[in-house]
């Protein structure tokens, strides 16, 4: 253990602690006890301090114990001439540092200076996408602040299936513009998460990024927290309430947490520039989490393993990384990075002139960037995936029919269809739509390209500047032939793309194109769970939610809404070891509850003995069990004698005094809690849906953000139910928020819930 | 224009969010011409122009902002009789004999 490291980093505790004290006497002082200390849109409080405390703080009052136990945690600064093993103070420091910083962004937020505002510079344009819905109006003028739950559960599911395989804290400056930008680069090729803070001699690497006009938000996964080192605390709170969300964890659980974390978040701390005593009392917190920290900077080095899982602290001087520029030194930067936290990654190569990478799923292309879009207002554009005998398909061809983009005006549009055929022996016709979806994310990708809808309403947009880097059509071709021999090499043995921009050939597949989609709609609609053996189970989560079990049929589709009957069949093909297993369905025990043998004995197994018997159609009776990545949440309001419906989109209270975050609490971490279930957006539409207690019918309240996205669907399911009028019978946030307000509406609307038996 | 150069300690200014403040407090200062104030050092140092500024100034503005050169911050007393009663030491056993697979597992790291 490094004594310099140690009294850098216990003086940097003590320094912190205090301040945080000075800052709460201060505030409390000046504001009173009594005032609100809340983070933006969660249900966890402060969560590092719930997290390793099990303290709920919502006061300024609240933090003082916080103080003290922060207190009771710090040691005495080394002294200069006894040498002692100093791991465990430092540790501990580390923890007390944490605490401080949390404490005095929660100061911060009752003080209204949270999220930090800052001075958009350069040719950046600040997007709405990374602050919290509470603060949309002041995007573009403040930081983000701490991750809401929203985003957390959101990417729940790319956490837990690799796609998104960790994060990356990255504290101060880089050493130019240019570094900074490919290291974030880099870390976006590979999917992983990049939070940035912290800066030096004033200047930090979000004022870098701004400047060079990358864009920062949730969609790009970048997110910009704080100009100073105490932001810090955010990326760790982040990691904290992971564990309590997915791990099933209580607060208090400071163990376990921990450990969590070491196990399962892959997340490191890349200092930027001067290591100073708070960055390295903070650095000695993240350790606590199993996070190694990497500087670019001449400092000690701490490389024994133990708490974290290879080195805890590593040097990387910038300019002694071998290399020819610093662009090449920044990447060997992020590749160290990535081997001392032991980050796995999986990379397909796709060959074509931009970056390639999930983190560019989400970035958008706009209008005044756009070299030319294909769908859309002015045009027309559609996607189709089909299978083909063996010999129809010669791997690897990629043909353009038709003119490129080249004589199309900037800003301009034109008609294009995208046709792939693939063969594989173990390729089935029901696979088609599951791997023709996979085009919107693959597609996307692509750095300065954008996709937008599926079938034959795709819309896709190519920027300038991945014009001007040489993309052409025949890169769609390119990134789709090695994207599914990458990913569904198991199942697809050729693949062969045709682009067509000629008007007559594109009419022509458009045509064979809507015959398939008829085909494949009523195939799906067809499909009931009493019409197959097997269900299907989803277990990804496990690796976050170790004790849920997701049983899939084809009437209910997974609760994060990302697997279907058909997908979870595709994936158990693909990777017949993987977390989608078939479950024999076995004896019907109950029909009504839809309780089957089979699948009672399968959860039971895969849950840890946890849960013992699940009800596919019930809310009330052993409902589904559900990890934290749900996109509804659907609860009892006994009142009404119905349920409420909130998406997870919605950040307004609901009828049950609770909003979604704190609604998530309830319904995730592998929990059977009766009245309460997470659920697929889309099993909404499903006749299965709680048809035990009632069926649609019982849906009393219901986000508005759901009536309108999926108005077209939800008005099938009220025909189908004898109520076509049922939708508006049906309570928003709009009118309701409480159930004083809800039970008049429903009452004159003349909801059917009113009516109908006793829930219990 | 003659530029003058000027250094303090400033043992207040151990992270970053002071360098912030320092530099705000420094800025506001008619003739700064650069400053760079390290947090890792602890130091300022300042360019100005001296037909414009005088160091007296600037510590002044120094002073004001709460960052006095050569002023420490007052650390907080630690309680007394902490070990094994607190939460921490509750919630995590604390360990205080070296593992032997640690010992094996660390082999040539321990030269550092």
């Amino acid at each position: 253990m490094s004594r310099y490291i140690a009294t850098r980093a216990i003086r940097g505790a003590n320094l912190i602690v205090a301040e945080a004290e000075r800052m709460l006497k201060e505030a409390i002082a000046e504001l009173g006890p009594d005032t609100p200390v809340k983070f933006t849109n969660t249900a966890y409080y402060l969560p590092v301090i719930l997290a390793f405390t099990g303290r709920e703080v919502s006061k300024l009052g609240d933090l003082v114990p916080v103080i003290e136990d922060a207190k009771r945690i710090l040691h005495p600064i080394p002294g200069d001439k006894l040498w002692l093993p100093y791991l465990g103070e430092t540790l501990d420091c580390g923890m007390a540092t944490l605490l401080a910083e949390e404490a005095i962004e929660g100061i911060r937020f009752a003080r209204g200076l949270e999220p930090q505002p800052i001075t958009w510079e350069g040719s950046y344009i600040p997007s709405t996408s990374f602050t919290s819905p509470d603060m949309e109006a002041q995007a573009g003028k403040r930081l983000n602040g701490p991750i809401d739950d929203i985003q957390l559960r959101a990417w729940g599911i790319q956490l837990v299936d690799g796609r998104m395989p960790g994060f990356a804290a990255i504290v101060g400056c880089a050493k130019s513009n240019e570094v900074a930008v490919q290291i974030v680069r880099e870390l976006q090729q590979r999917n992983i998460l990049v939070f940035l803070c912290g800066n030096v001699n004033g200047r930090s690497i979000i004022h870098q990024l701004m400047e060079e006009g990358v864009e920062m938000g949730y969609d790009t996964y970048i997110i910009p927290f704080g100009t100073d080192t105490i932001a810090a605390i955010y990326p760790l709170g982040f990691a904290a309430r992971s564990a309590l969300t997915f791990g099933g964890l209580k607060p208090g659980q400071a163990r376990e947490i921990l450990l969590y974390n070491k196990y399962r978040v892959f997340a490191f701390v890349l200092a930027l520039g001067e290591v100073d005593d708070l960055k390295y009392a903070t650095a000695a917190g993240a350790i606590n989490y199993g996070f190694p920290t990497i500087a670019d900077t001449v400092i000690p080095q701490i490389l024994p393993t133990g708490v974290t899982t290879y080195e805890h602290v590593i040097s990387m001087p910038f300019d002694d990384i071998e290399g020819k520029d610093d662009l090449e030194r920044a990447k060997k930067l992020v590749q160290r990075c990535i081997e001392v936290r032991g980050v796995k990654i999986k990379i397909t190569e796709v060959p074509i002139p931009v970056p390639y990478g999930s983190a560019f799923e989400g970035e958008r292309v706009r209008k005044a960037d756009m070299r030319v879009e294909f769908g859309g207002k002015y045009s027309r554009c559609f996607e189709y995936l089909k299978m083909s005998d063996f010999d129809a398909v010669e791997d690897g061809k990629i043909t353009v029919v038709g003119p490129g983009f080249e004589d199309v005006p900037p800003e301009g549009s034109m008609d294009m269809g995208i046709v792939v055929e693939v063969a594989g022996r173990k390729m089935q016709e029901d696979f088609e739509p599951v791997l023709e979806r996979q085009i919107h994310y693959f597609i996307n990708g692509a750095s300065g390209i954008q996709h937008i809808g599926q079938r034959d309403i795709a819309w896709i947009r190519i920027s300038k500047a991945a014009a001007e880097k040489g993309f052409k059509l025949e890169h769609f071709g390119k990134i789709l032939y090695a994207r599914f021999h990458g990913d569904f090499g198991a199942i697809v043995d050729k693949v062969q793309v045709t682009i067509y921009t000629d008007k007559a050939k594109m009419e022509e597949w458009l045509a064979k194109a809507r015959e398939a989609y008829d085909r494949r709609n009523r195939r799906l609609a067809d499909m009931t769970d009493e019409s197959v053996e097997e269900f299907y189970s989803c277990t990804l989560c496990q690796s976050f939610a170790p004790n849920h079990v997701c049983v899939v049929s084809p009437e209910r589709l997974g609760l994060c809404g990302a697997y279907n009957w058909l997908d979870c069949k595709a994936s158990h093909q693909i990777n017949p070891t993987g977390p989608n297993q078939p479950i024999r369905k076995g004896t019907c025990e109950d029909p009504v509850y839809g309780i089957f043998s089979g699948v009672n004995e399968f959860v039971y197994q895969h849950s840890h003995q946890s849960v013992q018997q699940v009800s596919m159609y019930s809310i009330m009776v052993n409902p589904m069990t559900a990890c934290g990545c749900f996109e509804c949440i659907a609860m009892v309001i006994p009142e009404a004698n119905g349920i409420m419906v909130v998406s997870r989109e919605d950040p307004s209270m609901t009828p049950a005094g609770m909003t979604f975050s704190t609604l998530a609490g309830m319904a995730g971490g592998g929990l059977q809690t009766p009245g309460v279930m997470g659920h697929g957006k889309y099993y909404l539409t499903s006749k299965k849906f709680i048809s035990a207690d009632g069926g649609f019918k019982r849906v009393v309240w219901m986000s508005s953000f759901l009536k309108e996205t999926m108005a077209e669907e939800l008005k099938a399911v009220a025909e189908r139910e004898g109520d076509p009028d049922l939708i508006d019978k049906i309570a928003d946030e709009r009118v309701a928020t409480t159930v004083d307000e809800l039970l008049p509406y429903l009452e004159e609307k003349g909801h059917p819930a009113l009516t109908m038996p006793p829930l219990f | 224009m003659p530029v003058g150069k000027v250094v303090f300690d400033v043992p207040k200014m151990y992270a970053d969010h002071h360098v912030e403040a320092v530099r705000k407090a420094l800025l506001a200062l008619p003739g700064i011409e650069e400053i760079i104030a390290s947090s890792a050092l602890k130091r300022v140092v300042v360019r100005y122009d001296t037909e414009r500024l005088n160091p007296g100034a600037i510590e002044q503005a120094l002073q004001a902002a709460g960052y006095a050169p050569g002023e420490e911050w007052e650390l907080p007393k630690l309680p007394e009789g902490k070990e094994d009663h607190s939460p921490w030491f509750q919630v995590i056993p604390r360990v205080t004999t070296t593992d032997r697979r640690d010992l094996e597992m660390s082999g040539d790291f321990r030269k550092y």
